[in-house]
């Protein structure tokens, strides 16, 4: 699960680089791509295409057709939730219309696919090794290994593409950036459309691991992630994945070894652990900007 | 020819420009000087539309620019080196400058351009993959001259060149932007180093509380009792 946090929290990270705003909607936004992978379940059962093309390929779309629908819904999000927010200088009112947003992409999952568990489909092959003490599953190498490409994808855009540089160029000092031409708005639709659709993979995967969907499903994901990329040095790329595997890890060893029940209390004990030690997080920024 | 005209400029209640005219001839160097907060910085940040101006004019060889965006400002041949450099202090000094050309295409032009401002500013070339926020602060303002002269543009804006640095470095910077000027770019500088820079500019404008109150050639301006007594001090 460390590396699906991770995912979600990169979402979080980038779009506090570029606009220092806590996305609080970003967790229903994870929540809106499991069930945009959901529906386009649905709609291969419905034509019967579910039993003509093969599973992999079935997988594959479901991950294309929740990832772009949300990276659009993420697009809509900002323009209309932050944009217009976008010249206030008081932080707390982007933060009240984030938690708005949420508000209201919860209510809105609820009324359209109804407030209890919708089940995943289980199209995944249980299938699982035994090493050690540990049963591997074939989903959570799935899991674990799409995270890492999505990650190592996402790095090389940012470090080695035109466009990864103009969102480092924006998320440094956005008026600047725009006097090297850089349309600034762009970068940061195109921003939010790429942490929507790394949340939207998380979200996927997350019901095919669960086997379920339901409306507030976002809300414990998404406060996790915010402790990942807290943890990692929030603003920093690879702090948010780092911060994801260490939460993913602690939390299993506290189920593990100490109780299962307090699982979820582990994540936040350590989000106060760091607020109070390291506020700037494990990779937080260090060298001062000389001014 | 670059022209200003009559722009006005409020910040909520208070007025910076109060109704700013000035031009930039092809080819020439022109000063703009006056005290802290007269409004000189606002004239540069009104041509880029980084602040939107209550009324007035800014024209580009008679195409009318405001109302553009920034972006398309910028794509149209003028480029504002800010104040205090604003370098991008995470990334290489090959980044930079790279940023510098964001709107072109030509690969070839770019790396031919990154080869010229390097030989313009070797200090630059010795730390080409260093991180920019390592830099020294004269190496800094270099890379924020270097990396506005990327985009190739005919009108460069420097704001503050000479602000915090040593006056070695002040020569130096001022040898480069004279370069500069020679290889064809018409220059606007904003400047409290008022005799370096008259000495160095065409023309100059003198800006007083949002009001340009006097202008003319660098040797009318330096000669003048005005200018004098205000700005020259004891020099």
């Amino acid at each position: 699960m460390g590396a699906v946090y991770a995912l979600i929290a990169l979402g979080y990270t980038m779009v506090y680089g570029i606009l220092e705003l806590i996305n609080f909607a970003h967790g229903e936004i994870f929540m809106m791509g499991s069930f945009f992978g959901l529906l386009f379940w649905w709609i291969l059962e419905m034509t019967g295409l579910s039993k003509v093309i093969p599973i992999p390929l079935a997988i594959f779309l479901m991950f294309v057709f929740s990832m772009i629908a949300t990276a659009f819904l993420g697009a809509l999000l900002e323009f209309i939730a932050y944009r217009p927010l976008r010249s206030v200088t008081n932080r707390l009112i982007p933060l009240i219309s984030a938690l708005g947003a949420s508000i209201f992409l919860q209510n809105f999952a609820m009324l359209t696919f109804g407030s209890t568990n919708r089940v995943y489909p289980a199209i995944f092959p249980d299938f699982g090794w035994n090493l050690f003490h540990a049963r591997i599953s074939l989903i959570q190498i799935f899991i674990f290994v799409t995270c890492i490409l999505m990650m190592i994808g996402l790095t090389l855009l940012v470090h080695k593409t035109k466009l990864g540089r103009s969102m480092r160029a924006v998320s440094q000092d956005y008026v600047t950036a725009s006097l090297m031409g850089i349309r600034v708005n762009r970068i940061i639709t195109i921003t939010f459309m790429i942490g929507s659709s790394l949340a939207a993979a998380a979200g996927v995967m997350y019901g095919m691991y669960y086997g379920v969907a339901k409306f507030d499903m976002g809300y414990l994901a998404g406060l996790k992630a915010f402790t990942a990329a807290v943890l990692g040095g929030i603003g920093n790329i690879p702090g948010a994945m780092l911060g994801g595997f260490c939460l993913g890890i602690i939390e299993s060893f506290g189920a593990g070894y100490i109780s299962s029940e307090y699982k979820d209390m582990f994540a936040f004990l350590m989000l106060l652990f760091i607020l109070l030690l390291r506020p700037s997080g494990l990779l937080g920024q260090q060298v001062p900007d000389k001014v | 020819m670059l022209k200003i005209n009559n722009v006005v400029l409020r910040y909520g209640g208070i007025i910076a420009l109060k109704g700013v005219s000035l031009e930039v001839n092809k080819g020439e160097i022109v000063a703009l000087i006056g005290a802290n907060g007269a409004g000189k910085s606002s004239v540069l940040k009104s041509i880029m539309a980084l602040e939107k101006i209550s009324s007035g004019e800014v024209y580009l060889d008679n195409v009318l620019l405001t109302g553009l965006s920034t972006d398309k400002i910028v794509n149209m041949g003028l480029c504002l080196v800010p104040e205090g450099r604003r370098i991008f202090t995470r990334m290489s000094v090959h980044e930079n400058l790279l940023m510098g050309a964001f709107l072109r295409k030509d690969k070839q032009g770019i790396q031919d351009d990154i080869d010229k401002v390097l030989t313009l500013f070797p200090r630059l070339k010795e730390r080409l993959v260093q991180k920019a926020g390592t830099l020294s602060g004269g190496e800094q303002q270099m890379l924020a001259i270097a990396r506005g002269m990327m985009s190739r543009p005919k009108y460069l804006f420097l704001d503050e060149p000479s602000l915090g640095l040593a006056p070695v470095l002040v020569d130096e910077i001022f040898k480069i932007i004279k370069e500069i000027n020679e290889s064809g770019t018409s220059l606007l500088i904003v400047e409290q180093n008022a005799v370096k820079t008259l000495k160095l500019a065409n023309r100059g404008y003198v800006v007083e509380t949002g009001n340009v109150t006097l202008s003319g050639t660098s040797e009318e301006l330096l000669s003048s009792e005005h200018v004098r007594a205000a700005y020259l001090g004891g020099h």
